[in-house]
């Protein structure tokens, strides 16, 4: 099964380049890898920073680097998911053909309950533009950023 | 398949006799099986309880008033009953501790001579009697080696508010009661009174003090319509066997006021709590108490409580912050957590919400404003931090102290002053929606307040690694005061008071800092 997968994506990123395409290709690697998340697992966030949902500001303290991302929706600000790219935080270098073995999970797609029922130990973020490109350069490997992340649900 | 198989009569008899052996052993065995931890809790009460009766008996010479014969009232026209049995029944007491702190001993009186006001003139004043409760309390001192005592006279309306010692206190008025509570000084003079309607203090009273030998005219505060004078006649009743004796006490005039509309509460801490001004708790009061008796600085209102259910036992997180907000002087104030049911308005559980986005919830419709319900969501509370658990607590029992003062019709609570008042404003701005009610009136009134109270608790709740993982963004230091308005915003975001803060994006990139707060909690 995993290898069957393995081959669809890869296939899928050699073929495919086009943007309708590539949102296709992100959704089949979330609705086939998203596990439901377990204590204890990395997840790999694959973020739109783009949208208009979402919220991205960089801070540069003392020649270091800050991201900070907050995915709002528009249907009540009090959910909100607030993540935070740090110095201190890591990074992680996966190789394109080992994406198979995280959960993933492709932010445009998800409602708000995964984002707030999520519980991993760990989660690594990628921009989705970063991925496209990365792609379309033909890269075999991508760089995740470790993110802090909380979530804020109604009260 | 039918087993045909039957043992002879012989081994039926040794069977029968085997499992009655059996049986009778077991019996034996496990009624020599020690229960576990009751017996240890009632070894500690009573312990401490000695030390009260121990404590009583060295001082209670000194509490008492010279006798002064039949003299109920002084010339003060202060309502003071005569010295009589203030023996406490020790093996009938409640134990619990007032909001502030103090730890308190309820014990009951012989009750064999009781004092009652007369309610209803029709009915047999032995039957009132008899349903009255009197029982004194021993205030333990904050700081002194000392127990202030106080006598409290429960005054149930009618036959269906009467109630067994065990299911009354000073602390526990259940929903259903409804009478009086009046509160007497050790050597009797008169306190405060409660009214109570079905659990809810409706009216205080307080007897009026006059100058002595002097008749003091009603002035105009005494015309407030809200406060009326009202007459009181008193009889004492001693039942000896089958014989009941009546005595005739003179009347007192007393103010009685609804809640809210009286000058008698004080703040003591924030709290309503009643002081007794014409007698001071040192040198001679204008009533004539002697030298030295002890006075409870104030008495607070009895207030409500919030039952912890079992699930919450399963989330150790939420238990320890719990025990670290109820460090907050101002949560003190407001709830008291039991793991007890009994006396209990509000319910602390985990489970499913019914907005399966909500963080928490408070329910205050369902089952009414004496059965609140707070829920944390179990989807989410595992991921929460310690702080984040803390803040949704505040917010939740602010929702829940709302509801109940909704409820009761209370003009006030300690949220605000002149609550109903204020409340009112939301309620006819926002007509349809109590949830966004409630959340712009705490938003118009009670960010700030939420936001000193995570102040002050963050250092047992993860302060230093918080502080550790994001110590570039303060000065000198510190932990800004602004990032914890801007977690308290929390919940906040739909209100119009949000929406137009001119801090608002000031407050937005602090709140993107709450996601290095930690599950610490010490």
């Amino acid at each position: 099964m995993r290898a069957k997968l393995l081959i669809i994506l890869l296939y899928s990123f050699s073929l495919f380049s086009c943007k309708e395409k590539e949102d296709r290709i992100l959704s089949t690697l979330y609705l086939n890898s998203l596990s439901g998340g377990n204590k204890g697992d990395t997840l790999l966030i694959i973020l739109d920073a783009k949208s208009e949902f979402t919220q991205k500001r960089i801070e540069i303290i003392s020649n270091e680097k800050y991201i900070y991302y907050r995915r709002g929706f528009d249907e009540d600000p009090n959910l909100i998911v607030n993540m935070g790219s740090y110095p201190d935080l890591g990074k992680l270098n996966i190789k394109i053909k080992s994406l198979i073995n995280y959960d993933v999970l492709y932010d445009s797609l998800i409602p708000f309950e995964k984002w707030f029922y999520l519980d991993y130990e760990k989660y690594f973020l990628i921009e989705k533009e970063d991925l496209v490109k990365a792609n379309r350069e033909g890269l075999h490997s991508l760089v995740f950023l470790e993110i802090a992340m909380n979530s804020h649900g109604i009260i | 398949m039918k087993n045909n198989f039957a043992p002879p009569p012989t081994y039926k008899k040794l069977a029968r006799f085997g499992l009655a052996v059996i049986f009778g052993f077991s019996m034996i065995i496990s009624s020599c099986i020690p229960e576990p931890e009751s017996p240890k809790i009632e070894v500690s009460e009573n312990s401490q309880l000695m030390k009260v009766r121990e404590w009583f008996e060295e001082n209670k010479n000194n509490l008492r008033l010279p006798e002064r014969g039949s003299n109920f009232r002084t010339d003060a026209q202060e309502l003071i009953l005569p010295f009589f049995e203030k023996e406490p029944d020790w093996d009938n007491f409640h134990h619990y501790y007032f909001p502030d702190g103090r730890e308190v001993f309820e014990i009951n009186l012989e009750n064999v001579q009781t004092y009652i006001p007369i309610s209803d003139a029709s009915e047999d004043v032995a039957t009132q009697a008899n349903r009255s409760i009197q029982n004194i309390l021993f205030v333990k001192h904050p700081t002194e080696n000392r127990f202030d005592p106080l006598i409290a006279r429960y005054y149930p309306d009618e036959e269906s508010s009467k109630r067994e010692f065990k299911e009354i206190s000073y602390q526990m008025i259940d929903e259903k009661w409804s009478g009086w509570i009046d509160l007497f000084t050790y050597d009797e003079h008169y306190f405060i009174g409660f009214q109570v309607e079905k659990g809810q203090i409706t009216h205080t009273r307080k007897f009026k003090q006059e100058g002595q030998n002097a008749k003091k005219a009603i002035g105009f505060e005494n015309k407030d319509v809200r406060c009326p004078l009202v007459t009181t006649d008193w009889l004492n009743i001693t039942v000896a066997g089958n014989v009941v004796t009546i005595t005739g006490l003179n009347s007192t005039t007393s103010q009685s006021c609804g809640m809210g509309s009286y000058d008698s509460g004080s703040q003591s801490n924030g709290s309503p709590s009643y002081n007794y001004g014409g007698f001071p708790s040192s040198g001679v009061g204008s009533s004539g108490a002697p030298s030295g008796y002890p006075v409870p600085d104030d008495v607070p209102l009895p207030k409500l409580r919030i039952y912890l259910s079992q699930k919450v036992s399963k989330y150790p997180l939420l238990e320890c912050a719990i025990s670290k907000i109820e460090l907050s002087k101002f949560i003190d104030q407001l709830a008291i957590f039991s793991q007890s049911a009994t006396g209990a308005n509000v319910t602390l559980t985990v489970g499913k919400t019914q907005n399966p986005r909500a963080g928490a919830e408070t329910d205050g419709v369902t089952y009414g404003y004496n059965n609140i319900i707070i829920t944390f969501n179990e989807e989410t509370i595992g991921k929460k931090s310690s702080l984040d658990i803390a803040r949704i607590l505040i917010h939740e029992i602010i929702h829940a102290e709302i509801f109940s003062a909704l409820g009761q019709e209370r003009n006030s609570s300690l949220l605000v002053g002149d609550f109903a008042h204020n409340f009112e404003i939301y309620k006819q701005r926002f007509p349809s929606n109590n949830a966004i009610q409630q959340h712009e009136f705490m938003a118009d009134f009670l960010v700030e307040k939420i936001a000193k109270e995570l102040q002050k608790l963050h250092p047992y709740l993860g302060k230093d690694e918080f502080f550790n993982a994001t110590a570039n963004n303060w000065h000198k230091g510190i932990i800004h005061q602004g990032f914890y308005t801007a977690i308290a915003w929390h919940g906040f975001n739909s209100t119009s008071r949000w929406i137009n803060n001119e801090n608002k994006a000031y407050y937005q990139k602090l709140q993107e800092l709450d996601n290095r707060l930690t599950k610490n909690c010490q």
